[in-house]
């Protein structure tokens, strides 16, 4: 019987951790392995990417559920469609029924309610560098009116919190006209779940500080708070601490320990100094060379 | 010390309905359940010992290994209240003897009726085995169906009523005047188990010497 | 009668008994028959029969069970769309406003609501051999509620520690100020009950007076503090002109300490600290701590009585 004590224990995590985080030689073989094991209506269009490379916010993806998007390639070029949902393992993007779609078999475990046939169309996931966001601005020439244009390209500016999100989003802008923002797209509605607090409760202050001499917490609870014996606050360094912090001490080897030698024995050298009469005879002896080459060209000439 | 006169004689022996009488005990018959390997074991007093595990346990096997004597191993699993001392030593006997029946003289017929696993064996998870408890409970049912005095006037204490069975089904239509009582748990029930016990005995003796005085 | 004579041959013959022999009379019935101990029997009857399961049916599960404490709303398991995983943790600027009554409530939550996950991650993934992830990363997600409160907690101890060691040089001088400002009687009028409340509070904020009999530690800085409060009660309070000049007992000052907040009071309390001085009745530094504490003790018996006898 294999039981899997993940949930308890984290040993052997490390190696299961390598699959979710492969070392990047190994991604192409994984995926290669991982779409072998998938049958062919589960496949996604794209290739899964690692952890890393998926988008992290808004910034990223730049279209949200909900947006408009125009597509610029593929089958359906030039379809206005809307953006369902967001495949976060690829980057895609899952667009409505005007977008493409594929037929697939799928088996019969897999039916949805009130599926009749085997075959059925999903739609194909969508890189964003194929789609361009739709938005209506005012028109210039007709004033009061407006008209549809596609952005080619947009960027973002400062934030804002946003009340449909309930986060700090940022201004979506075009680029080169940062004035011309192009509003987020309202998601839907998300219900309080059970763990919801109301956020009037949440931002309620009971806490104050009303004595230097006493603090609010009661002796008891020092020891659940913070580790007493923690080795990060005790201030010492015990042997086994040292142990780790020392590096050992490199065995050398003959050739090494040789060449050590000879180049403390060259650095214990004493350093010669010219003296005045090794000047002197140095002098001399260029005086008798340069002197002995004169009486050789005059003898020639 | 040798370990022969560690044995309790008095707990181990067989005790007939007059020296049970005599020595002031209830008329009781106590159940106890192993935790390791859910063997029952039958015994006329509150105790476990080794010569009733010799006497219950004659063909041990794989299945059915001779349990030990640790105490903390052995819990009450019911206690029988019976109205007289010659009912309770006659259903100690059939209980004694339905466990040889199924041991030894229908072992085969037994094993048909026995719960089986996926692969054919007896139901089991580890050492224990769910269906010995489960065995016990029917002999209870069936000795005391066949008592020659007043069969199916008992009063039964359970340690647990999950264990009794589905009352509709196997005790009310067959044996309508058994009483069916939970033992006390508002307390360490392993730690007092000695002292609840004593507790239920001395009921019965109250209650039957109120019942004397009556006649 | 049997003839007994010599013989070689015939004398076992005559002796022995033969089926001719007139048998002997059995012996009389005798009247304490010793009866077998043993009488009873295993029935003759007896049949195996098939084990008798047991059911559910006959345990009965109160609803306030503490185990229930363990489920969500007593369901077995919850299904995975059940599960809050729109819900984020607790930021640590949200809990830092939080009391610590309110903070204990959250962490005693927070750790019920991880039982709960605990008990359904290891049925799925030992019983069911499943995928729990889903709930692994919720209890994850409150994990992290429960660390940020310890966090705001030991931030909240450090900096009334390190609040401490740097006020201890500017207490004086507060409490110089403090004083000078209470006595203008125009923004701290004698008769009104806010003046006294803002004295609590200070008494409260500087020395850890509290108003709560029993709440209070004896220690230097609650000494210290009886004698500023009566110090500065007196300098409020005493219209009649008694130059009593600063008070430095303990003794005295708890009296002056506990009168109440009125004229009056004062007054008896000052007749009680002259007939000390005049009786040369005082406390020695060195003893201060322990005759408070017997002071306050003697109080809370007092008080405890007065409630005994309403």
């Amino acid at each position: 019987m294999s039981i899997n004590f993940k949930h308890i224990s984290k040993a052997g995590g490390r190696i299961m951790d390598r699959l979710t985080h492969p070392p990047r030689g190994m991604t192409k073989h994984n995926a290669k392995e991982q779409s072998k094991a998938l049958p062919e209506f589960l496949k996604p269009d794209l290739p899964i990417l690692t952890v890393a490379d998926r988008f992290k916010g808004p910034r990223d993806w730049q279209f949200l559920p909900g947006d408009r998007v125009v597509i610029m390639n593929g089958s359906c070029r030039g379809n206005i469609v809307h953006i369902t949902k967001h495949d976060i393992a690829t980057n895609g993007f899952v667009l409505d029924e005007n977008g493409p779609t594929k037929s697939v078999a799928v088996p019969k475990d897999f039916w949805t309610e009130g599926q009749t046939t085997h075959v059925v169309n999903l739609p194909i996931l969508m890189e964003k560098r194929d789609l361009r966001l739709v938005a209506d601005i005012e028109d210039t020439a007709n004033p009061g009116k407006m008209k549809t244009v596609a952005v080619d390209h947009i960027t973002f500016k400062d934030q804002y919190y946003d009340e449909n999100y309930k986060k700090m989003m940022p201004y979506r802008c075009v680029f080169g006209n940062p004035d011309l923002i192009i509003p987020w797209p309202k998601p839907e509605p998300i219900e309080d779940g059970d763990l919801t607090t109301d956020s009037e409760i949440a931002r309620e202050q009971t806490f104050w500080v009303d004595s230097i001499v006493r603090g609010s917490i009661p002796d008891a609870a020092f020891t659940t708070i913070r580790n007493p014996h923690s080795k990060y606050r005790r201030g010492k360094i015990t042997p086994s601490d040292l142990k780790k912090l020392v590096a050992p001490k490199m065995p050398l080897t003959e050739t090494k320990k040789a060449y050590l030698e000879e180049q403390k024995m060259l650095h214990e050298r004493p350093k010669e100094i010219l003296t005045e009469e090794d000047k002197i005879k140095i002098g001399n002896r260029v005086m008798q060379f340069l002197q002995e080459k004169e009486t050789q060209s005059t003898v020639r000439q | 010390m040798s370990s022969k006169s560690l044995v309790n004689k008095g707990v181990s022996r067989f005790r007939p309905a007059q020296w049970l009488q005599e020595k002031g005990l209830a008329p009781h018959v106590y159940l106890f359940r192993n935790l390791e390997k859910g063997q029952v074991v039958y015994s006329q007093m509150p105790l476990v010992s080794q010569r009733q595990i010799d006497t219950l346990f004659v063909r041990p096997n794989w299945d059915n290994k001779k349990p030990s004597t640790r105490r903390d191993l052995w819990k009450c699993m019911a206690v029988v209240r019976v109205p007289s001392h010659s009912t309770a030593v006659q259903l100690f006997q059939n209980l004694s003897r339905l466990r040889y029946m199924r041991d030894v003289l229908y072992a085969r017929e037994n094993d048909k009726l026995r719960k089986k696993n996926e692969m054919g064996r007896v139901w089991y998870s580890g050492h224990f085995r769910p269906g010995f408890a489960q065995e016990a409970v029917a002999d209870l049912k069936e000795s005391l169906l066949k008592l020659d005095d007043k069969p199916g006037e008992a009063t039964i204490f359970w340690e647990d009523p999950w264990r009794m069975g589905d009352l509709e089904k196997y005790w009310t239509p067959e044996l309508p005047n058994v009483k069916h009582e939970k033992i006390d748990r508002n307390c360490n029930v392993s730690r007092e188990e000695s002292q609840i016990l004593k507790e239920l005995a001395q009921q019965t003796l109250e209650s039957m010497n109120t019942k004397n005085q009556e006649v | 009668m049997i003839r007994l004579h010599r013989s070689f041959s015939t004398a076992g013959k005559i002796l022995a008994r033969t089926k001719f022999t007139i048998p002997k009379p059995p012996p009389p019935i005798r009247d304490n028959v010793r009866l077998p101990t043993q009488i009873t029997h295993h029935s003759n009857n007896l049949k195996i029969t098939a084990p008798i399961p047991p059911t559910i049916a006959n345990v009965e599960c109160p609803d306030d069970h503490p185990l229930w404490q363990f489920f969500h709303e007593k369901k077995f398991l919850r299904a995975e769309e059940d599960l809050d995983m729109q819900a984020r943790s607790w930021s640590v600027p949200e809990l830092r406003r939080k009391s610590f009554d309110d903070l204990h409530s959250l962490w005693y939550i927070c750790l019920k609501e991880r039982n709960v996950l605990a008990r359904e991650t290891h049925l799925l993934e030992v019983s069911m051999g499943a995928d729990a992830g889903p709930y692994m990363e919720l209890s994850d997600t409150i994990r992290d509620t429960m660390w940020k409160i310890r966090h705001v907690l030991s931030e909240r101890d450090y900096a009334i520690k390190l609040a401490q060691t740097s006020f201890t040089n500017e207490t004086k001088k507060f409490c110089d100020e403090f004083v000078s400002e209470f006595k203008n009687e125009v923004s701290y009028p004698k008769e009104d009950p806010a003046t006294w409340d803002t004295l609590n509070r200070f008494q409260y904020a500087i020395f850890g007076i509290s108003e709560i009999i029993e709440e209070n530690i004896i220690d230097r800085s609650f000494v210290d503090g009886i004698k500023c409060v009566a110090n500065i009660k007196l300098q409020k309070l005493n219209t009649q002109g008694v130059d009593l000049g600063t008070i430095t007992d303990a003794g005295e000052a708890f009296v002056l300490f506990t009168s109440e907040n009125n004229v009056q009071a004062i007054n008896d309390a000052i007749k009680i600290v002259q007939e000390l001085r005049t009786t040369g009745k005082t406390v020695s530094r060195y003893d201060e701590l322990q005759i408070v504490q017997n002071y306050i003790q003697q109080l809370t018996d007092a008080s405890v009585n007065q409630e005994q006898s309403i």
